[in-house]
């Protein structure tokens, strides 16, 4: 890990894991920021300077993550920070730490996964069959 | 009979997997996920032919060809999709 | 016509087994081995519905076979779920 050593390994393994791309991390932090209200994609989009799918493919991964809930209501879609538990909002709080503090390390953590586009998709696949609240 | 509730739970699940993949598709838009969602469907078919063969139609009706047919395309769909939307 | 469609759907099964395989080994989530396993057990089984004879659908043999591989695609959604319920209260053992 080209990181100097100066990201823990629990965060490392939770942005390998859980972290796709800088825009997937910018998000969820944004969210974060901003919790307690509902956003839709294209506004996040336009605070990330990604297009509108880019950012609503972003979100949807982050709910099948269980670091977002997703709002269905009249409009489109609307997205809201809301980890699943405390010690996940506690590492994303790290993260964002982190994130302010060692941009750098951060950034080459994320782009040194191998294919990341092509491990979202198999994992896309294996997040399909979270269950999260119904479980059998 | 014990097969007909054997193949009962395998269209039942196929059916689960098929949804929960479906659904799945609709929120990422990831081509995969659709393909394999039809594959499961496919296969739930395939099971549920299996069991009005062998339970509702007469013998000289025999649906095998067809059962296998869908099988293998629903296969081959989800063959595709492994292969080429995966990135 | 009906060997040669249960060898295609066998091949197949074979075939998607191994890219379940190469995705366990690229993820290392366990849950794309069980789906290898369950493609590679439904595969075999066409084979035996092929080679052996006097055998159809409705012998135990095929039937359980079938069976099998439902009962690994059942168990690696159950043990997805439960892997997650274990991140979720790690202080708690709890029932499994």
């Amino acid at each position: 890990m080209n990181d100097g050593g100066v990201i823990p390994v629990d965060a490392q393994q939770f942005l390998l894991r859980q972290i796709d791309s800088i825009a997937q991390l910018e998000g969820l932090l944004w969210l974060r920021a901003h919790a307690g209200q509902a956003w839709d994609a294209a506004t996040l989009a336009r605070h990330l300077y990604i297009a509108d799918d880019e950012a609503r493919a972003v979100l949807d991964q982050l709910v099948a993550r269980g670091l977002v809930a997703a709002e269905e209501g009249a409009g489109p879609r609307h997205y809201l920070y809301r980890p699943e538990t405390h010690e996940l909002d506690a590492m994303v709080g790290r993260i964002d730490d982190l994130y302010r503090r060692y941009l750098i390390p951060v950034t080459n953590l994320i782009h040194a996964k191998p294919q990341d586009r092509s491990k979202s998709r198999i994992a896309a696949f294996a997040d399909a069959f979270r269950l999260r609240k119904d479980k059998p | 009979m014990t097969a007909a509730l054997i193949y009962s739970l395998c269209a039942a699940t196929s059916l689960v997997c098929a949804m929960l993949l479906f659904g799945a598709y609709r929120r990422t838009r990831y081509r995969l996920l659709l393909w394999s969602a039809l594959c499961f469907a496919g296969l739930t078919v395939s099971n549920a032919v299996l069991i009005i063969d062998k339970v509702l139609t007469p013998p000289s009706v025999d649906l095998t060809l067809w059962r296998y047919g869908i099988t293998l395309i629903s296969l081959l769909v989800f063959l595709y999709g492994l292969i080429w939307d995966t990135e | 016509m009906r060997l040669m469609l249960l060898g295609a759907i066998a091949m197949a099964s074979f075939a998607i087994a191994l890219i379940f395989l190469r995705f366990w080994v690229k993820t290392h989530d366990r849950f794309f081995g069980f789906f290898a396993a369950a493609f590679a057990i439904a595969g075999i089984g066409r084979i035996l519905l092929g080679l052996v004879p006097h055998t159809d659908d409705q012998t135990p043999l095929i039937y359980l076979t079938q069976l099998l591989a439902f009962l690994v695609i059942i168990f690696a959604i159950i043990d997805k779920n439960r892997s997650l319920k274990r991140e979720k209260v790690p202080e708690s053992p709890g029932p499994l």
